[in-house]
C-alpha cells in the first residue's frame, strides 16, 4: 500500500532480468498439475481483456458456397457490440432447444429459432420464457433471466408486440429467400426496450433474425446459412 | 492445494491486488456515486471524517501524502452501517521514539447511527486508531446533510487528536493519560474524554467526476509540528484545507489538496465492490449439452441388460473419466447399477461448486446408458467425500433450458451426506496412483518492518504431489530464492516467549533453498457427518511433526465443531531437514457458525505454539462469489509484557478469487493476512488441508450461494 519493493541499485538490473524470466515462466506454466493457474496468469488475463478492447473483430472467411454446402446445419452469428462473426454448429438438441457452438466454445440456444440463452460471453442470458412470436399480435410476455454480480438470478420482464411487415426477399449466404418480416417490439423492467426482427420462410423456418440478448450483450444477428 | 482451493497465501501483496484492480476493465458505471474517501482513507472530507458510508461490501485502498506524512489505508464497508479500516502511516524525519522515520499501524471503526432523511442529516460515530499505539487516536460524532444534489455540508465534534485544535472544553471530563504499554489494546477509558473541538466542511459535487472540498480541521498536529520532542515536519499555519478530487473511472479517484496553509497533498483511491465484477457470469467455455434420451416407448433403450455384460460398466467408466477430464473435472470413482450412478468427483477448475456439479451431470447424460435415471454426484477433496448431490436425469433433461431452470433444478435436487464409498465402486482408470508436479514463481512478503515496511522475495517453487489411492497424499514443495530483500531484515527475536514465529528473518536468511513442506496426509470419513485428517512430516516452514484433526459438520448445518492436536518440533533455520531443540504439544477445539448473509464466526480454544493457552476469535464476511474479508484476535495467558509490541495477536485477512478478475472459472484465489505485529504469542501451526474450509464449499450453503451457475 504506499510502499514499493526496495532493491539496492546494483541489484536492480539483475532483479529486472529475473523478474522478466519469472514472468515468462509464470505465463508459460510449467508442470503437469491441472490447476496451474497463478496470480501472474490473472495479470495476463486482465491485460488481455484490456487489449481485447482494441483487437479487430473476428470475421467469417469461409466462402458462402462452402457454407451452403456444409453437410450439417450452420448459423452465422454476428455479435453487434463487438462486430465479431462466427459460424456455429448444432451441438446439442433437447426438445425444441438447439444449442449452437462456436469453435471457441461459446454457445447460443435457440428455441424454434428464438434466442433462449447464451453461454460464455459474460453477462449471459441464462434462460428465457419466450412468447409465440410467429403467431403475432400484442400483449405477449417475455421473461429473461440473468445472473448478477452477486450470484443471484434476476428476471427481466417485458411486454411485447409483434407486427407483420409483409413479404421481403432476403439474401443469406449468397442465396435469395422469400420471407415474411416480423418485428417484435418489447419494453419492460428497468426502462429497457428492444426490437427483435425475424425473417420467416413460408414453412416457419426463421432464415434470418436480429435478437436482443441483454443489456450488456446487446443484439445478435443470426443467419441460417444452409439447410 | 489440499483443500482443493489453491490459495496464494501471502504471495499476493495488497500492492499486487491493487494493481490488478486498476487493470480490471470496468463495466458501465451504474448507480449512485459513492462518497469520497479522505486522506485517512475513510469516508470523509479531506483530513476530517463525514457521516456518509461507502456502498455495502466495498473494499477500498487509499494512499495519501502531504508534508512527509504518508498513509496507506484499507477500508471495508463491513455492513451497510459499519466501516472498518486498517492503516499504515509513515512520518518521515519525525525523529520520534528512537526512529528517524516513524511508522505506525492503526485500526478505525465507524458506525452510522442515523440515515439521512428529508430533514435530519446522516449521523455517524467513529473511533480512529482505537487499538494501535494511540498516536492517531481520536473519536468523533459527525453529521452530514445533502443540501442540494451538488452541495453537502458536514459538521462534527472531535475528541483526542480530533479535539486538539480550537476546543470548546471537555464535556465528558478529562482524558486520562494514555497507558499505551505495549500498544495494540483498545483504551475505552479515553474515548470521548478530554477537550472536544468542532470541525466541518463543505463538498461541492461539480459533476460526476469532480468534487471540490473545503474543510476546517480540529486536528492541531501537535506531534508533527514539533511536540513531544519530535522534529517539526508540518508547518500548520491555518486550520483550513482545500481539495479537489477527480474520479478517473468507476474504480479509481485521484485528489490534490492544499493542507494547513503550507503543504500540498495528493491521494489515490482504488475501490472494488465484490458484487460488481468486471464481468458478471463467466466468459469460460460453454458447457456440454444434456444428451436427450430416446422416448421410453422406443424399444430397448431403457433395458438394464447391459449390467450383465462383462466390461460394459468399465467401458462407461473410462469414457466418462475421459470426458470429465476434458472439462477440468476428474473422476475418482464410479458406481453403476442398472438405474443409478454414483460419481465421486474431483473439481479442479470451478470456483462455483454448483457449476462443477452441473457440468459433471451433463457429462453423465452424454455417456451413461438410458436406464440410469439417478445421478448421485459426490464431490471429493483429496479423497474426502464432502457431500452428495442427487439429481434425476429426467429433471436435467426437462430443465436444461427451462425458464429459471437453475432454481427449479435446486428445488428437485437432494443435497445430503456423502456416505461411504460403495463396495462396487470402480476407480477411474489411469486415475490412481496420480502424480502431479509444478514449477513456478512465488512471492513472499513481510510487512511493517520499521527498517523497510515492505519486504518481498521472488523465487521459484517446485512442488509435487503423489496420491497412490484416494485419500492418501504425499506432497512437498522446494523453494529457491531469485531476488528480494526478505533476508536483509535485522529484526530478530526479542520476545519473552519461545521464538516460534519471531525468527522469520533467520529462516529467510539461512534457508535458501528451503523445503517449504514435505508431508504425508491421510483424509478419511470416520462416520456420518464426520471428517478426519492425519498429517505427518515437515508441515510448514517452521515446524514439523504430526497433526490430527476431526470435524463434525452436517451438510445442512450452520454449526460445526472441530478438534485438532499437533505434536510438533521446531525446524532448523537453514538445514533443509534438521530440527531445533523445541517441542510443543498444541491443539484446539473449534466451533464454527454461519450467521447468515455471509458472516462466518469461528472460536478456537486451546494451546498455541509457544505453549500459551487461550482462544482465537475470528469473524469473516464471505461474499457468494468467494471474496472474503475478516478479522481475528487471539487472547492467551501470555501477558502483554511477554507478548511484546502489540500486546496480543490480531489481524485482518482478505481473500479474492482470481475468477472475479478474469471472468473465467478458477479455484485459485489470492489471499493475504495482515498482522500489525507478528510475534510469538497466540501463534498457530500452519498445517495444510484443514478440514472445515475444505468441505464447507460443497455443503448446502455454499452450493446454494452459487447455484445460479449450475447450468453454466
Amino acid at each position: 500500500m504506499g510502499a514499493g519493493m526496495a532493491l539496492s541499485g546494483r541489484n536492480v538490473r539483475r532483479a529486472a532480468l529475473l523478474v522478466s524470466a519469472a514472468g515468462v515462466l509464470a505465463l508459460a506454466g510449467c508442470g503437469n498439475s491441472p490447476n496451474g493457474n497463478r496470480l501472474a496468469g490473472a495479470f495476463a488475463t486482465a491485460a488481455a481483456n484490456v487489449a481485447a478492447g482494441q483487437r479487430a473483430p473476428s470475421r467469417v472467411t469461409t466462402p458462402e458456397a462452402e457454407q451452403r454446402a456444409f453437410p450439417t446445419p450452420l448459423l452465422k452469428l454476428t455479435r453487434e457490440a463487438t462486430g465479431d462473426e462466427a459460424l456455429v454448429g448444432a451441438g446439442g438438441r433437447n426438445g425444441d432447444d438447439v444449442t449452437w457452438y462456436s469453435a471457441d466454445r461459446r454457445a447460443i440456444t435457440l428455441r424454434d429459432g428464438l434466442l433462449a440463452g447464451t453461454s460464455g460471453f459474460g453477462f449471459d442470458l441464462m434462460s428465457a420464457d419466450l412468447p409465440a412470436v410467429r403467431a403475432g399480435g400484442g400483449g405477449l410476455r417475455r421473461v429473461h433471466y440473468y445472473l448478477g454480480g452477486d450470484e443471484r438470478t434476476r428476471p427481466l420482464r417485458f411486454d411485447c408486440t409483434v407486427s407483420d411487415l409483409g413479404g421481403q426477399s432476403i439474401a443469406v449466404a449468397g442465396r435469395t429467400y422469400a420471407t415474411r418480416a416480423l418485428r417484435e417490439t418489447c419494453a419492460g423492467d428497468g426502462g429497457l426496450s428492444f426490437v427483435n426482427s425475424y425473417w420467416v420462410e413460408p414453412g416457419g423456418t426463421i432464415r434470418r433474425s436480429r435478437q436482443w440478448a441483454g443489456p450488456e450483450l446487446g443484439y445478435f444477428g443470426i443467419d441460417k446459412v444452409n439447410g | 492445494m489440499n483443500s482443493g482451493i489453491r490459495v496464494l497465501r501471502d504471495r499476493a501483496a495488497p500492492v499486487a491486488l491493487a494493481a490488478v484492480l486498476a487493470l480490471a476493465p470496468t463495466a458501465g458505471a451504474r448507480g449512485q456515486e459513492a462518497p469520497q474517501l479522505n486522506l485517512y482513507g475513510v469516508s470523509g472530507l479531506i483530513d476530517m471524517p463525514s457521516a456518509l458510508s461507502q456502498p455495502d461490501g466495498r473494499v477500498s485502498a487509499t494512499a495519501s501524502h502531504f508534508s512527509g506524512i504518508t498513509r496507506g489505508t484499507l477500508t471495508f464497508q463491513i455492513t451497510p452501517r459499519l466501516e472498518g479500516s486498517f492503516r499504515y502511516a509513515g512520518l518521515a524525519d519525525l525523529n520520534y521514539s528512537g526512529y528517524r522515520d516513524y511508522y505506525d499501524r492503526s485500526f478505525d471503526l465507524a458506525f452510522r447511527l442515523l440515515d439521512e432523511g428529508r430533514v435530519l442529516p446522516a449521523v455517524k460515530l467513529g473511533l480512529q486508531d482505537f487499538a494501535g499505539t494511540g498516536l492517531f487516536s481520536g473519536e468523533y460524532l459527525v453529521a452530514t446533510k445533502t443540501l442540494t444534489p451538488s452541495l453537502r455540508v458536514t459538521a462534527g465534534l472531535g475528541w483526542g487528536r480530533l479535539g486538539s485544535y480550537g476546543d470548546i472544553g471537555a464535556p465528558f471530563g478529562a482524558r486520562p493519560a494514555a497507558n499505551v504499554g505495549r500498544g495494540g489494546k483498545p483504551s475505552p477509558g479515553q474515548w470521548f474524554r478530554g477537550p472536544a473541538a468542532p470541525f466541518g466542511g463543505v463538498e461541492w459535487l461539480v459533476n460526476d467526476r469532480l468534487t471540490l472540498t473545503a474543510e476546517y480541521s480540529s486536528d492541531a498536529y501537535d506531534l508533527e509540528t514539533g511536540g513531544s520532542g519530535a522534529s517539526a515536519i508540518l508547518d500548520r499555519k491555518s486550520p483550513l484545507n482545500f481539495g479537489a478530487s477527480y474520479r478517473l473511472g468507476k474504480r479509481a479517484t485521484i485528489g490534490g489538496y492544499y493542507m494547513y496553509g503550507s503543504a500540498v497533498g495528493v491521494s489515490l483511491s482504488l475501490v472494488a465492490d465484490p458484487y460488481d465484477p468486471p464481468v458478471a457470469g463467466s466468459t469460460g467455455p460453454a458447457p456440454l449439452p444434456v444428451l436427450e434420451r430416446p422416448a421410453r416407448s422406443g424399444g430397448g433403450a431403457y433395458d438394464t441388460g447391459w449390467t450383465a455384460r462383462a466390461g460394459v460398466a468399465e467401458s462407461y467408466t473410462a469414457q466418462l473419466a475421459g470426458l470429465l477430464k476434458d472439462h477440468g473435472l476428474a473422476m475418482e470413482s464410479l458406481t453403476l447399477t442398472g438405474t443409478t450412478a454414483e460419481l465421486r468427483l474431483r473439481n479442479r477448475r470451478y470456483d462455483a461448486t454448483a457449476q462443477a456439479i452441473g457440468r459433471a451431470a451433463r457429462a453423465m447424460t452424454q455417456i451413461l446408458p438410458a436406464s440410469v435415471e439417478t445421478f448421485r454426484i459426490v464431490p471429493s477433496i483429496d479423497g474426502l467425500a464432502a457431500s452428495a448431490v442427487t439429481l434425476r436425469r429426467s429433471d436435467l433433461e426437462a430443465l436444461e433450458h427451462a425458464p429459471d431452470g437453475a432454481a427449479r433444478l435446486l428445488e428437485r435436487a437432494q443435497i445430503g451426506d456423502a456416505g461411504r464409498v460403495p463396495a462396487a465402486a470402480m476407480l477411474a482408470p489411469d486415475g490412481f496412483p496420480s502424480f502431479t508436479w509444478q514449477l513456478g514463481p512465488y512471492v513472499s512478503t513481510s510487512y511493517f518492518d520499521p527498517d523497510s515496511p515492505l519486504r518481498a522475495r521472488l523465487g521459484l517453487e517446485l512442488s509435487a504431489r503423489y496420491e497412490p489411492r484416494p485419500g492418501l497424499v504425499f506432497a512437498g514443495a522446494l523453494r529457491k530464492k531469485l531476488a528480494g530483500n526478505l533476508d536483509s531484515s535485522r529484526r530478530f527475536n526479542t520476545s519473552a516467549l519461545p521464538p516460534v514465529r519471531s525468527n522469520a528473518a533467520l529462516y529467510a536468511r539461512e534457508g535458501d533453498p528451503d523445503v517449504e513442506n514435505l508431508y504425508a496426509a491421510y483424509y478419511f470419513r470416520p462416520g456420518d457427518n464426520l471428517y478426519g485428517r492425519v498429517t505427518a512430516g515437515y508441515l510448514e516452514r517452521m515446524f514439523g511433526g504430526v497433526s490430527a484433526e476431526v470435524l463434525w459438520k452436517p451438510v445442512d448445518s450452520r454449526l460445526a465443531f472441530g478438534a485438532e492436536v499437533n505434536m510438533v518440533r521446531q525446524r532448523a533455520y537453514g538445514d533443509l531437514f534438521g530440527f531445533r531443540d523445541y517441542d510443543v504439544l498444541n491443539g484446539h477445539v473449534s466451533a464454527y457458525y454461519e450467521f447468515g448473509n455471509g458472516f462466518l464466526g469461528q472460536v478456537d480454544v486451546g494451546r498455541y505454539l509457544a505453549g500459551d493457552v487461550g482462544a482465537t476469535f475470528t469473524l469473516d464476511r464471505e461474499f457468494r462469489n468467494g471474496w472474503k474479508l475478516g478479522a481475528f484476535a487471539t487472547f492467551t495467558d501470555a501477558s502483554a509484557a511477554a507478548f511484546g509490541e502489540g500486546s496480543f495477536d490480531k489481524g485482518i485477512r482478505l481473500e479474492v478469487p482470481l475468477s472475479w478478475f478474469t471472468g473465467t472459472p478458477s479455484r485459485t484465489s489470492a489471499a493475504t493476512t495482515i498482522r500489525p505485529v507478528s510475534r510469538d504469542g497466540g501463534a498457530r501451526l500452519k498445517v495444510p488441508g484443514r478440514l472445515y474450509e475444505s468441505v464447507r464449499g460443497y455443503h448446502r450453503q455454499d452450493l446454494e450461494d452459487q447455484w445460479g451457475r449450475v447450468w453454466r
